[in-house]
C-alpha cells in the first residue's frame, strides 16, 4: 500500500492517465453485464455526490448532513424542465445545478453564523423540508405519484439510452466535478475555504469575508448534487421524493467519511466501496445502513482521517510543483 | 515629528460592570515601534481585539490615518492596512507553510470562479504574484525551507514567525504583535526580536504587546502602560522604567507609601 501511495506520488500524471485509461476500458469488459455496467454507473454517480459533499464538509468544515435535499431539488428541476417544458438534458444539467445552488443560498443567509451541530441540523431539517414538500405540493410536482416519462438524453442526435452510454456520461460529469473542483481548490477561493476550516477568526483577520465565502462555498458544493440530481432523474426516467430521504443523505455522508473529507481522492474511495459492500452483502439489504455505520466505526477506530484522507494523496489534490512527502506531513 | 497614524480615542470595553479597557487615549506614530505593557488582565489583548474589530466598542474611537474605524468589521481591517497576530497561535494548521502566507494575499488578490477554473491570465498573474511574494516573504522571517510542511508541524517560535509572515502577507501599515516572544528560549527571543527591528526598519509601523521587559525596553520607541483597563503611563523606556505608577503596578505599592 505504501510503495502504492509513493508511486502515485512520484507519477502524477502518469497515474492519472492509468486511471483514466480502466475507466474508459471497464464499460467496453462489462458491455453485456447489465448488472455491472449499473454498479459502475452507480459508484460514478455517488462519486459526483459524494465530490460535491466534500467541497463543503471537506474543505470550508461547514456541516451539512442534508444532502439529498439539494440532490433531490436537482432531479425535479430536471424532471420538470424536461417533461413540461421540453428542455433537453444539456441544459437541464446547469440549470438543476444552478437551481439546487440557489436554495442552498436561500438556506446559507440565515445559517451563516451557525457551526458544527447547529448548522447539521438545519441541514437536516432542510433535506426533509425539500422532500416533504415535494411530496405534498402535488399540482406542481405530482406529489407521491412522481414525474414519470423523462426522455432519454441525446449526445449529437445520438440518444442515449443503454447503460452504455449512461456510463460515459457520468464518466464525463465526474471528471468535469473533480477537474472543477480541482481547480478552484487550487485558487484563492479554495485557499479561503480551506482557511475558514482550519480558523475562522484567523481568516477573517487575514481579509476573508468568512461569511459570504461560507455561503458561496456551500452553492458551489451544492451545485454537483444538483447537476447529479439531473443525471438520476435522465438515467432513471422517473423520479419520486422516496428516493431522497435522509438515508440518502446519510449514505453520502458516509462515503465521505469513509473516504477521507478534505482529499479530492477520498470521496470516490468511499463512494467505490460503499456502492460495492452493500451489493457484495446483498443478503443483507436491509441492513444497508448497518453496513455503513459499521464502515464508519472501523474507519475511526483504525483510520481517523478516512481511508485516503490527511494527505496520503496529498501529491494529486493540490498542484504538485514541489515533491510532497519529503516534509513531516506524509 | 512623523504623523500618527493610529489613534484611540477614550475606548473603552465593559464586560458587565468589568472595565477591561477604560478611557485609553494612545497615538502611534508612523514608522515607530510602540509598546504595549502591564501586568496579567491588564486589558491589553482586549485593547487589540478593540483595535481589529474583534469585540465591539462599548465607548470611544478608533482612527487609523485620520480615519474613523471604530466598528469596522474584521474582516475588512486587514484591507485598510492593518494585520495582526495573535497571544495564542491561530494559524491554519492543515494548511503548508506556504499556503498560509498564500492566505494573506487574499485581499491583494482578484481571481473569481471562472478565472480559477479556465486559468486565464489574471489568475496565472495573482498566483504568481502570490507565490513568488510568499516565497520571499518565507525568506524573509527564515522559513523557506520548510515552505512545503505542514503548519501544524512547526515548532512553537517557528508558528510565531509564520504567524508575523502571514500578517505581513496583507502588507499591512501597522503591523499588530500580541506577544510575538511567548514561551520562547532567549535565543529566539533575540530572533523574533531581530525580525521585528528588521521589519520596523522597512518603514511599518510595529505596536507590540509583550511581557518581556528587556526585549520591550530594547525595541520600543514610546511604551504605553495598562493596568486594569487604565492607561497608567506613556513615553520613552528611560520614562516608563523610572515612573512610581508603573512600579507600583508591577511591584505592588511600598509599605506606608
Amino acid at each position: 500500500m505504501k510503495a502504492l501511495v509513493r508511486m502515485v506520488q512520484r507519477h502524477g500524471t502518469l497515474s492519472m492517465l492509468c486511471a483514466a485509461g480502466v475507466l474508459l476500458a471497464v464499460p467496453f469488459l462489462i458491455r453485456g453485464n447489465d448488472y455491472l455496467l449499473r454498479i459502475a454507473i452507480n459508484i460514478l454517480l455517488y462519486s459526483v455526490l459524494a465530490t460535491s459533499l466534500n467541497m463543503i464538509n471537506g474543505y470550508s468544515g461547514q456541516f451539512n448532513i442534508g444532502q439529498a435535499g439539494f440532490y433531490c431539488i436537482g432531479a425535479y428541476t430536471a424532471a420538470i424542465l424536461a417533461t413540461r417544458y421540453g428542455v433537453g438534458f444539456w441544459l437541464a444539467l446547469p440549470a438543476s445545478g444552478l437551481i439546487a445552488a440557489l436554495s442552498s443560498v436561500l438556506l446559507g443567509i440565515p445559517t451563516a453564523r451557525l457551526r458544527g451541530i447547529f448548522l447539521a441540523i438545519c441541514t437536516l431539517g432542510f433535506s426533509e423540508i425539500v422532500r416533504l414538500t415535494i411530496l405534498n405540493w402535488i399540482e406542481f410536482t405530482r406529489g407521491p405519484m412522481g414525474i414519470p416519462g423523462i426522455p432519454f438524453p441525446t449526445f449529437f442526435g445520438y440518444e442515449i439510452s443503454s447503460n452504455f452510454g449512461f456510463y460515459f456520461l457520468i464518466l464525463t460529469i465526474a471528471a468535469v466535478t473533480l477537474f472543477v473542483c480541482h481547480r478552484v481548490l487550487n485558487s484563492r477561493i479554495g485557499r479561503a475555504w480551506i482557511a475558514i476550516r482550519e480558523d475562522e477568526l484567523a481568516a477573517k483577520s487575514m481579509g476573508i469575508p468568512t461569511t459570504r465565502y461560507k455561503i458561496y462555498n456551500l452553492a458551489f458544493g451544492t451545485f454537483w448534487a444538483g447537476a447529479a440530481g439531473c443525471f438520476y432523474a435522465y438515467l432513471s426516467s422517473y423520479v419520486s421524493a422516496d428516493s431522497f430521504t435522509l438515508d440518502e443523505g446519510f449514505a453520502i455522508l458516509c462515503m465521505v467519511l469513509v473516504g477521507g473529507p478534505g482529499s479530492l481522492i477520498g470521496p470516490l474511495v468511499g463512494a467505490f466501496f460503499l456502492v460495492v459492500l452493500p451489493e457484495m452483502f446483498r443478503f443483507l439489504a436491509e441492513y444497508r445502513l448497518v453496513i455503513f455505520g459499521l464502515a464508519i466505526l472501523v474507519t475511526m477506530h483504525v483510520r481517523p482521517q478516512g481511508i485516503a484522507g490527511g494527505g496520503v494523496f496529498a501529491a494529486i489534490a493540490p498542484d504538485s510543483e514541489e515533491p510532497a512527502g519529503k516534509g513531516a506531513a506524509s | 515629528m512623523s504623523d500618527v497614524i493610529l489613534e484611540t480615542r477614550a475606548l473603552s470595553k465593559h464586560f458587565g460592570g468589568l472595565k477591561a479597557v477604560d478611557s485609553v487615549d494612545m497615538s502611534v506614530r508612523e514608522g515607530t515601534i510602540h509598546g504595549i505593557i502591564g501586568p496579567n488582565g491588564a486589558g491589553k489583548t482586549t485593547f487589540f481585539n478593540l483595535l481589529t474589530g474583534l469585540i465591539e466598542v462599548t465607548r470611544g474611537a478608533v482612527l487609523f490615518g485620520g480615519r474613523d474605524i471604530t466598528g469596522i468589521p474584521p474582516e475588512r481591517v486587514a484591507g485598510i492596512g492593518m494585520s495582526r497576530t495573535f497571544q495564542n497561535i491561530k494559524l491554519f494548521r492543515f494548511m503548508t507553510v506556504l499556503d498560509n502566507v498564500k492566505v494573506g494575499f487574499h485581499t491583494r488578490t482578484k481571481t473569481g470562479l471562472l478565472g480559477a477554473v479556465v486559468r486565464n491570465a489574471a489568475f496565472r498573474a495573482d498566483e504568481t504574484f502570490v507565490a513568488e511574494q510568499g516565497l520571499e516573504l518565507l525568506d524573509f522571517v527564515g522559513l523557506r525551507k520548510q515552505a512545503y510542511n505542514l503548519a501544524a508541524n512547526l515548532s512553537y517560535g517557528t508558528q510565531r514567525r509564520l504567524e508575523i509572515a502571514r500578517a505581513l502577507a496583507t502588507d499591512p501599515k501597522v503591523l499588530l504583535l500580541d506577544e510575538p516572544a511567548a514561551g520562547m528560549n532567549p535565543s529566539e527571543k533575540s530572533e523574533v526580536m531581530e525580525l521585528i527591528r528588521k521589519i520596523s526598519s522597512l518603514g511599518r509601523t510595529i505596536v507590540v504587546i509583550e511581557h518581556d521587559m528587556k526585549l520591550i525596553m530594547n525595541l520600543c520607541d514610546v511604551i504605553t502602560v495598562l493596568n486594569q483597563g487604565l492607561k497608567i503611563c506613556e513615553g520613552t523606556p528611560a520614562e516608563v522604567r523610572n515612573d512610581p505608577d508603573v512600579i507600583s503596578a508591577y511591584l505592588g505599592h511600598a509599605r506606608g507609601a
